[in-house]
Protein backbone atom coordinates (compact mmCIF):
# COMPACT_ATOMS: atom_id res chain seq x y z
CA UNK A 1 0.00 0.00 0.00
CA UNK A 2 2.79 2.40 0.90
CA UNK A 3 4.60 2.14 -2.50
CA UNK A 4 1.31 3.03 -4.25
CA UNK A 5 0.84 6.12 -2.06
CA UNK A 6 4.43 7.21 -2.74
CA UNK A 7 3.93 6.90 -6.50
CA UNK A 8 0.72 8.89 -6.37
CA UNK A 9 2.45 11.63 -4.39
CA UNK A 10 5.36 11.79 -6.84
CA UNK A 11 2.93 11.93 -9.78
CA UNK A 12 1.10 14.81 -8.16
CA UNK A 13 4.39 16.73 -7.76
CA UNK A 14 5.33 15.98 -11.35
CA UNK A 15 1.99 17.28 -12.68
CA UNK A 16 2.20 20.40 -10.51
CA UNK A 17 5.71 21.13 -11.72
CA UNK A 18 4.72 21.01 -15.37
CA UNK A 19 1.97 23.58 -14.77
CA UNK A 20 4.26 26.05 -13.02
CA UNK A 21 6.27 27.00 -16.12
CA UNK A 22 3.58 28.88 -18.08
CA UNK A 23 2.32 30.49 -14.89
CA UNK A 24 5.72 32.04 -14.22
CA UNK A 25 5.84 33.39 -17.79
CA UNK A 26 2.47 35.09 -17.46
CA UNK A 27 3.40 36.62 -14.13
CA UNK A 28 6.52 38.20 -15.63
CA UNK A 29 4.57 39.78 -18.49
CA UNK A 30 2.01 41.25 -16.14
CA UNK A 31 4.76 42.68 -13.97
CA UNK A 32 6.35 44.59 -16.92
CA UNK A 33 2.98 45.91 -18.05
CA UNK A 34 2.05 47.06 -14.59
CA UNK A 35 5.16 49.24 -14.16
CA UNK A 36 3.65 51.85 -16.45
CA UNK A 37 0.05 51.17 -15.62
CA UNK A 38 0.48 51.06 -11.87
CA UNK A 39 2.29 54.43 -11.88
CA UNK A 40 -0.44 56.10 -13.92
CA UNK A 41 -2.67 58.43 -11.93
CA UNK A 42 -4.15 60.66 -14.61
CA UNK A 43 -4.97 60.20 -18.25
CA UNK A 44 -5.61 63.05 -20.66
CA UNK A 45 -7.36 62.35 -23.94
CA UNK A 46 -7.06 64.95 -26.70
CA UNK A 47 -9.00 64.81 -29.94
CA UNK A 48 -7.44 66.73 -32.84
CA UNK A 49 -8.82 67.55 -36.28
CA UNK A 50 -7.11 65.75 -39.16
CA UNK A 51 -5.58 69.01 -40.39
CA UNK A 52 -4.21 71.89 -38.39
CA UNK A 53 -5.14 75.55 -38.79
CA UNK A 54 -2.64 75.88 -41.63
CA UNK A 55 -4.17 72.92 -43.41
CA UNK A 56 -1.20 70.71 -42.64
CA UNK A 57 -2.02 67.04 -42.01
CA UNK A 58 -1.75 66.10 -38.33
CA UNK A 59 -0.05 62.76 -37.73
CA UNK A 60 0.68 60.71 -34.66
CA UNK A 61 4.37 61.17 -35.38
CA UNK A 62 4.06 64.94 -35.25
CA UNK A 63 2.10 64.77 -31.99
CA UNK A 64 4.33 62.23 -30.29
CA UNK A 65 7.54 63.98 -31.27
CA UNK A 66 6.34 67.56 -31.01
CA UNK A 67 4.31 69.82 -28.76
CA UNK A 68 0.67 68.75 -28.49
CA UNK A 69 -0.12 72.15 -26.98
CA UNK A 70 0.93 73.98 -30.14
CA UNK A 71 -2.03 76.23 -30.87
CA UNK A 72 -1.79 75.53 -34.57
CA UNK A 73 -3.40 72.16 -33.92
CA UNK A 74 -7.18 72.27 -33.94
CA UNK A 75 -8.16 70.68 -30.67
CA UNK A 76 -11.71 69.39 -31.01
CA UNK A 77 -12.04 68.29 -27.41
CA UNK A 78 -9.94 67.17 -24.47
CA UNK A 79 -10.69 65.59 -21.13
CA UNK A 80 -8.71 64.47 -18.12
CA UNK A 81 -9.55 61.34 -16.17
CA UNK A 82 -8.35 59.70 -12.98
CA UNK A 83 -6.67 56.36 -13.46
CA UNK A 84 -7.68 53.66 -12.89
CA UNK A 85 -11.18 54.62 -14.00
CA UNK A 86 -13.89 54.52 -11.34
CA UNK A 87 -16.07 52.28 -13.46
CA UNK A 88 -15.42 50.26 -16.59
CA UNK A 89 -12.15 50.13 -18.44
CA UNK A 90 -12.59 52.94 -20.95
CA UNK A 91 -12.96 56.71 -21.05
CA UNK A 92 -15.60 58.62 -22.95
CA UNK A 93 -14.89 62.07 -24.32
CA UNK A 94 -18.16 63.71 -25.26
CA UNK A 95 -19.12 66.90 -27.11
CA UNK A 96 -16.62 66.31 -29.88
CA UNK A 97 -17.28 68.12 -33.13
CA UNK A 98 -18.17 65.62 -35.84
CA UNK A 99 -15.10 65.23 -38.07
CA UNK A 100 -13.61 62.56 -40.23
CA UNK A 101 -10.05 61.39 -39.77
CA UNK A 102 -9.61 62.77 -36.25
CA UNK A 103 -6.43 62.02 -34.32
CA UNK A 104 -6.73 60.75 -30.76
CA UNK A 105 -3.76 61.39 -28.49
CA UNK A 106 -3.51 60.13 -24.91
CA UNK A 107 -0.93 60.87 -22.28
CA UNK A 108 -0.55 59.06 -18.97
CA UNK A 109 0.86 60.92 -15.99
CA UNK A 110 2.18 59.79 -12.65
CA UNK A 111 1.55 61.21 -9.19
CA UNK A 112 4.14 63.95 -9.88
CA UNK A 113 2.17 64.97 -12.97
CA UNK A 114 4.98 63.86 -15.26
CA UNK A 115 4.06 62.33 -18.59
CA UNK A 116 5.18 58.71 -18.37
CA UNK A 117 3.26 57.22 -21.28
CA UNK A 118 1.77 58.23 -24.61
CA UNK A 119 -0.49 56.66 -27.18
CA UNK A 120 -2.03 57.85 -30.41
CA UNK A 121 -4.38 56.73 -33.15
CA UNK A 122 -5.19 58.60 -36.36
CA UNK A 123 -7.99 58.32 -38.89
CA UNK A 124 -10.93 58.15 -36.48
CA UNK A 125 -14.25 59.22 -37.99
CA UNK A 126 -16.47 61.00 -35.50
CA UNK A 127 -20.13 61.16 -36.47
CA UNK A 128 -22.74 63.43 -34.89
CA UNK A 129 -24.75 61.61 -32.24
CA UNK A 130 -22.51 58.54 -32.35
CA UNK A 131 -19.66 57.25 -30.23
CA UNK A 132 -16.49 56.19 -32.00
CA UNK A 133 -14.55 53.40 -30.30
CA UNK A 134 -10.77 53.57 -30.19
CA UNK A 135 -8.38 51.09 -28.58
CA UNK A 136 -5.01 52.62 -27.84
CA UNK A 137 -1.74 51.16 -26.66
CA UNK A 138 0.07 53.43 -24.22
CA UNK A 139 3.83 53.18 -24.56
CA UNK A 140 6.39 54.51 -22.09
CA UNK A 141 7.22 58.13 -22.92
CA UNK A 142 10.77 58.59 -24.11
CA UNK B 1 55.18 105.44 -0.38
CA UNK B 2 52.37 103.52 1.34
CA UNK B 3 49.72 105.93 0.07
CA UNK B 4 51.10 105.55 -3.46
CA UNK B 5 50.49 101.77 -3.28
CA UNK B 6 47.04 102.33 -1.83
CA UNK B 7 46.15 104.62 -4.73
CA UNK B 8 47.58 102.11 -7.19
CA UNK B 9 45.48 99.27 -5.70
CA UNK B 10 42.30 101.38 -5.77
CA UNK B 11 42.99 102.34 -9.39
CA UNK B 12 43.43 98.67 -10.33
CA UNK B 13 39.91 97.81 -9.16
CA UNK B 14 37.47 98.07 -12.04
CA UNK B 15 34.01 99.64 -11.65
CA UNK B 16 32.44 96.19 -11.83
CA UNK B 17 34.70 94.79 -9.12
CA UNK B 18 33.99 97.88 -7.02
CA UNK B 19 30.25 97.37 -7.54
CA UNK B 20 30.55 93.72 -6.50
CA UNK B 21 32.28 94.79 -3.29
CA UNK B 22 29.60 97.37 -2.57
CA UNK B 23 26.85 94.83 -3.32
CA UNK B 24 28.42 92.38 -0.88
CA UNK B 25 28.38 95.18 1.72
CA UNK B 26 24.63 95.65 1.00
CA UNK B 27 25.36 99.14 -0.39
CA UNK B 28 23.09 98.60 -3.38
CA UNK B 29 22.64 102.23 -4.44
CA UNK B 30 26.39 102.76 -4.31
CA UNK B 31 26.90 99.60 -6.36
CA UNK B 32 24.63 101.00 -9.07
CA UNK B 33 26.47 104.31 -8.99
CA UNK B 34 29.78 102.48 -9.42
CA UNK B 35 28.44 100.78 -12.56
CA UNK B 36 27.28 104.02 -14.14
CA UNK B 37 24.28 104.39 -16.39
CA UNK B 38 25.11 101.64 -18.84
CA UNK B 39 27.17 98.46 -18.96
CA UNK B 40 27.98 99.28 -22.57
CA UNK B 41 29.59 102.57 -21.56
CA UNK B 42 33.22 103.50 -22.00
CA UNK B 43 34.07 102.86 -18.36
CA UNK B 44 33.14 99.16 -18.52
CA UNK B 45 35.52 96.74 -20.19
CA UNK B 46 33.94 94.54 -22.82
CA UNK B 47 35.02 91.43 -20.92
CA UNK B 48 33.15 92.67 -17.85
CA UNK B 49 29.88 93.66 -19.48
CA UNK B 50 28.16 90.40 -18.52
CA UNK B 51 29.31 90.69 -14.91
CA UNK B 52 28.18 94.32 -14.95
CA UNK B 53 24.63 93.40 -16.00
CA UNK B 54 24.56 90.63 -13.42
CA UNK B 55 25.59 92.88 -10.51
CA UNK B 56 23.24 95.58 -11.76
CA UNK B 57 20.34 93.10 -11.77
CA UNK B 58 21.23 91.80 -8.32
CA UNK B 59 21.38 95.32 -6.87
CA UNK B 60 18.14 96.33 -8.55
CA UNK B 61 16.31 93.28 -7.19
CA UNK B 62 17.64 94.09 -3.73
CA UNK B 63 16.17 97.58 -4.12
CA UNK B 64 12.82 96.18 -5.30
CA UNK B 65 13.25 97.53 -8.85
CA UNK B 66 12.40 94.27 -10.55
CA UNK B 67 11.38 95.65 -13.93
CA UNK B 68 14.80 97.27 -14.33
CA UNK B 69 16.46 94.10 -13.03
CA UNK B 70 14.59 92.10 -15.65
CA UNK B 71 15.89 94.45 -18.33
CA UNK B 72 19.46 93.90 -17.06
CA UNK B 73 18.94 90.12 -17.20
CA UNK B 74 17.46 90.47 -20.69
CA UNK B 75 20.55 92.36 -21.89
CA UNK B 76 22.80 89.79 -20.20
CA UNK B 77 21.05 86.82 -21.83
CA UNK B 78 20.78 88.41 -25.27
CA UNK B 79 24.53 89.07 -25.26
CA UNK B 80 25.37 85.73 -23.56
CA UNK B 81 22.73 83.09 -24.29
CA UNK B 82 24.57 80.56 -22.12
CA UNK B 83 24.74 82.89 -19.11
CA UNK B 84 24.19 81.25 -15.75
CA UNK B 85 23.80 82.68 -12.26
CA UNK B 86 25.31 79.70 -10.47
CA UNK B 87 23.78 77.88 -7.54
CA UNK B 88 24.37 80.38 -4.76
CA UNK B 89 21.71 82.93 -5.61
CA UNK B 90 18.35 83.51 -4.01
CA UNK B 91 15.25 81.80 -5.40
CA UNK B 92 13.86 85.23 -6.27
CA UNK B 93 16.85 86.07 -8.47
CA UNK B 94 16.86 82.59 -9.95
CA UNK B 95 13.16 82.83 -10.77
CA UNK B 96 13.51 86.22 -12.44
CA UNK B 97 16.53 85.05 -14.42
CA UNK B 98 14.90 81.78 -15.48
CA UNK B 99 11.81 83.62 -16.59
CA UNK B 100 13.90 85.99 -18.72
CA UNK B 101 15.88 83.12 -20.20
CA UNK B 102 12.78 81.10 -21.04
CA UNK B 103 11.07 84.05 -22.72
CA UNK B 104 14.13 84.97 -24.76
CA UNK B 105 14.51 81.34 -25.86
CA UNK B 106 10.92 81.43 -27.08
CA UNK B 107 11.51 84.71 -28.88
CA UNK B 108 14.62 83.25 -30.50
CA UNK B 109 12.49 80.46 -31.96
CA UNK B 110 10.02 82.82 -33.63
CA UNK B 111 9.77 82.47 -37.35
CA UNK B 112 7.90 83.81 -40.31
CA UNK B 113 4.92 81.73 -41.36
CA UNK B 114 4.83 80.54 -44.98
CA UNK B 115 3.76 83.44 -47.20
CA UNK B 116 0.74 83.27 -49.49
CA UNK B 117 1.07 86.26 -51.85
CA UNK B 118 -2.02 88.37 -52.41
CA UNK B 119 -3.32 89.47 -55.79
CA UNK B 120 -1.24 91.91 -57.85
CA UNK B 121 -2.98 95.23 -58.39
CA UNK B 122 -1.63 95.76 -61.92
CA UNK B 123 0.79 94.57 -64.55
CA UNK B 124 4.47 94.86 -63.68
CA UNK B 125 3.64 95.01 -59.98
CA UNK B 126 4.28 92.05 -57.69
CA UNK B 127 1.53 90.81 -55.43
CA UNK B 128 1.85 92.01 -51.82
CA UNK B 129 3.07 89.50 -49.27
CA UNK B 130 1.22 89.27 -45.97
CA UNK B 131 3.83 88.47 -43.33
CA UNK B 132 2.74 86.58 -40.24
CA UNK B 133 4.60 85.65 -37.07
CA UNK B 134 2.84 83.70 -34.35
CA UNK B 135 3.98 84.60 -30.84
CA UNK B 136 3.16 82.10 -28.06
CA UNK B 137 0.59 83.32 -25.54
CA UNK B 138 3.04 83.40 -22.65
CA UNK B 139 5.52 85.61 -24.49
CA UNK B 140 5.13 89.38 -24.55
CA UNK B 141 6.87 91.55 -27.08
CA UNK B 142 6.39 95.27 -27.56
CA UNK B 143 7.36 95.40 -31.22
CA UNK B 144 8.26 93.01 -33.99
CA UNK B 145 10.02 93.84 -37.24
CA UNK B 146 10.78 91.65 -40.21
CA UNK B 147 13.89 92.48 -42.22
CA UNK B 148 13.39 90.97 -45.64
CA UNK B 149 15.39 90.95 -48.87
CA UNK B 150 15.43 89.07 -52.15
CA UNK B 151 18.24 87.75 -54.30
CA UNK B 152 18.17 90.88 -56.44
CA UNK B 153 19.29 93.10 -53.58
CA UNK B 154 21.46 92.95 -50.51
CA UNK B 155 19.44 95.71 -48.89
CA UNK B 156 16.90 94.56 -46.36
CA UNK B 157 13.50 96.22 -46.14
CA UNK B 158 12.09 96.60 -42.65
CA UNK B 159 8.43 95.69 -42.21
CA UNK B 160 6.75 96.61 -38.94
CA UNK B 161 4.26 94.01 -37.78
CA UNK B 162 1.14 94.74 -35.74
CA UNK B 163 -0.36 92.39 -33.17
CA UNK B 164 -3.75 90.78 -33.52
CA UNK B 165 -4.29 88.48 -30.55
CA UNK B 166 -0.86 86.94 -30.57
CA UNK B 167 -0.56 86.91 -34.35
CA UNK B 168 1.71 89.62 -35.69
CA UNK B 169 0.86 90.72 -39.21
CA UNK B 170 2.42 93.11 -41.70
CA UNK B 171 2.58 93.64 -45.42
CA UNK B 172 5.61 93.52 -47.67
CA UNK B 173 5.63 94.74 -51.23
CA UNK B 174 8.33 92.74 -52.96
CA UNK B 175 10.21 93.90 -56.04
CA UNK B 176 9.15 92.59 -59.43
CA UNK B 177 9.74 88.86 -59.76
CA UNK B 178 11.22 88.32 -56.31
CA UNK B 179 13.48 85.32 -55.95
CA UNK B 180 15.23 83.59 -53.04
CA UNK B 181 13.65 85.82 -50.40
CA UNK B 182 15.28 85.72 -46.98
CA UNK B 183 14.57 87.36 -43.64
CA UNK B 184 15.46 87.84 -40.03
CA UNK B 185 13.42 89.22 -37.15
CA UNK B 186 14.00 91.85 -34.51
CA UNK B 187 11.74 91.63 -31.47
CA UNK B 188 11.57 94.31 -28.80
CA UNK B 189 10.86 92.85 -25.39
CA UNK B 190 8.65 94.63 -22.88
CA UNK B 191 11.86 95.62 -21.08
CA UNK B 192 12.84 97.57 -24.19
CA UNK B 193 15.67 95.19 -25.06
CA UNK B 194 15.93 94.18 -28.71
CA UNK B 195 16.39 90.52 -29.58
CA UNK B 196 17.76 89.76 -33.03
CA UNK B 197 16.39 86.48 -34.31
CA UNK B 198 19.09 85.96 -36.92
CA UNK B 199 20.85 88.68 -38.89
CA UNK B 200 21.76 89.51 -42.46
CA UNK B 201 24.48 86.85 -42.45
CA UNK B 202 22.27 84.08 -41.06
CA UNK B 203 18.96 85.09 -42.63
CA UNK B 204 16.42 82.32 -43.16
CA UNK B 205 14.61 81.58 -46.39
CA UNK B 206 11.05 82.84 -46.73
CA UNK B 207 8.70 80.01 -47.63
CA UNK B 208 6.37 81.27 -50.37
CA UNK B 209 3.39 79.13 -51.29
CA UNK B 210 2.42 78.97 -54.96
CA UNK B 211 -1.33 79.37 -54.53
CA UNK B 212 -2.51 82.87 -53.56
CA UNK B 213 -5.03 81.48 -51.12
CA UNK B 214 -6.02 82.96 -47.79
CA UNK B 215 -3.64 85.89 -48.18
CA UNK B 216 -4.13 87.37 -44.72
CA UNK B 217 -4.84 84.25 -42.74
CA UNK B 218 -8.45 85.28 -42.86
CA UNK B 219 -10.77 83.04 -40.92
CA UNK B 220 -14.37 84.27 -41.11
CA UNK B 221 -15.31 82.13 -38.12
CA UNK B 222 -13.02 84.16 -35.88
CA UNK B 223 -14.82 87.35 -34.89
CA UNK B 224 -11.72 89.53 -34.68
CA UNK B 225 -11.00 88.83 -38.32
CA UNK B 226 -14.49 89.75 -39.37
CA UNK B 227 -13.96 93.33 -38.24
CA UNK B 228 -12.51 95.58 -40.91
CA UNK B 229 -10.54 97.49 -38.27
CA UNK B 230 -8.61 94.37 -37.44
CA UNK B 231 -7.39 94.27 -40.98
CA UNK B 232 -6.06 97.80 -40.82
CA UNK B 233 -2.72 96.44 -39.70
CA UNK B 234 -2.19 95.03 -43.16
CA UNK B 235 -2.83 98.25 -45.04
CA UNK B 236 -0.46 99.19 -47.77
CA UNK B 237 1.33 102.49 -47.53
CA UNK B 238 -0.28 104.18 -50.56
CA UNK B 239 -3.92 104.99 -49.99
CA UNK B 240 -4.70 105.21 -53.69
CA UNK B 241 -7.01 102.37 -54.61
CA UNK B 242 -8.62 101.27 -51.36
CA UNK B 243 -12.19 100.24 -50.64
CA UNK B 244 -13.42 101.01 -47.13
CA UNK B 245 -9.84 101.58 -46.06
CA UNK B 246 -8.70 98.19 -47.33
CA UNK B 247 -6.81 97.07 -50.43
CA UNK B 248 -9.30 95.73 -52.99
CA UNK B 249 -8.17 92.12 -52.62
CA UNK B 250 -8.61 92.24 -48.83
CA UNK B 251 -11.99 93.94 -49.08
CA UNK B 252 -13.34 91.43 -51.58
CA UNK B 253 -11.87 88.56 -49.60
CA UNK B 254 -13.81 89.74 -46.54
CA UNK B 255 -17.01 90.29 -48.54
CA UNK B 256 -16.71 87.03 -50.48
CA UNK B 257 -15.69 85.02 -47.43
CA UNK B 258 -18.53 86.44 -45.36
CA UNK B 259 -21.08 85.71 -48.08
CA UNK B 260 -19.76 82.17 -48.50
CA UNK B 261 -19.98 81.50 -44.78
CA UNK B 262 -23.53 82.86 -44.47
CA UNK B 263 -24.63 80.80 -47.48
CA UNK B 264 -22.91 77.70 -46.17
CA UNK B 265 -24.41 78.06 -42.70
CA UNK B 266 -27.90 78.57 -44.17
CA UNK B 267 -27.61 75.54 -46.45
CA UNK B 268 -26.25 73.40 -43.64
CA UNK B 269 -28.95 74.53 -41.20
CA UNK B 270 -31.72 73.89 -43.73
CA UNK B 271 -30.44 70.46 -44.75
CA UNK B 272 -29.72 69.34 -41.20
CA UNK B 273 -32.80 70.94 -39.62
CA UNK B 274 -30.58 73.30 -37.69
CA UNK B 275 -28.91 70.41 -35.85
CA UNK B 276 -25.19 70.45 -35.17
CA UNK B 277 -24.99 67.38 -33.04
CA UNK B 278 -21.60 66.55 -31.57
CA UNK B 279 -20.18 63.06 -31.39
CA UNK B 280 -18.16 61.25 -28.77
CA UNK B 281 -15.09 59.06 -28.53
CA UNK B 282 -14.73 56.04 -26.25
CA UNK B 283 -11.08 55.26 -25.60
CA UNK B 284 -9.93 51.91 -24.30
CA UNK B 285 -6.35 51.71 -23.07
CA UNK B 286 -3.78 48.95 -23.01
CA UNK B 287 -0.44 49.63 -21.38
CA UNK B 288 2.72 48.34 -23.06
Amino acid sequence: MKPILLMLTLSAFACGGSELEPTRGTTAAIHLQSQLESSTRKVTVRVFAARDRQNVIVTCTSLLSGNVLDDRYELLQSAEFDYPPAAGASFVVSDVDAKDGAVIYVDARNASDQVIGEGCEAGIDIKGGETANVDLVVYPAS
Amino acid sequence: MLSFFAIAIVAAVSPVQRAEQLYNQARYDDALKALGRSCQGATIRESEQAACEKVRAFALVALGREAEARAAFDRLIVANPDADLGADVSPKLQSLFSSAKREIAQVMSLQLEPVSPGVASGSGVSAPWPLTVRVPGDVEVDALHVHIATASTSRYSEVTLRSQDGVWIGMYEPPTEPSAPRYYLVATLTSGVNVNVGDAATAKAVVVSAAPLDPIGYDPLEPQHAQPNALAATRRRDDGDKIAGLPPWAFWTVVGGGAAVVTGVLIYALTRGGGDEPGAVRVGLTFQ
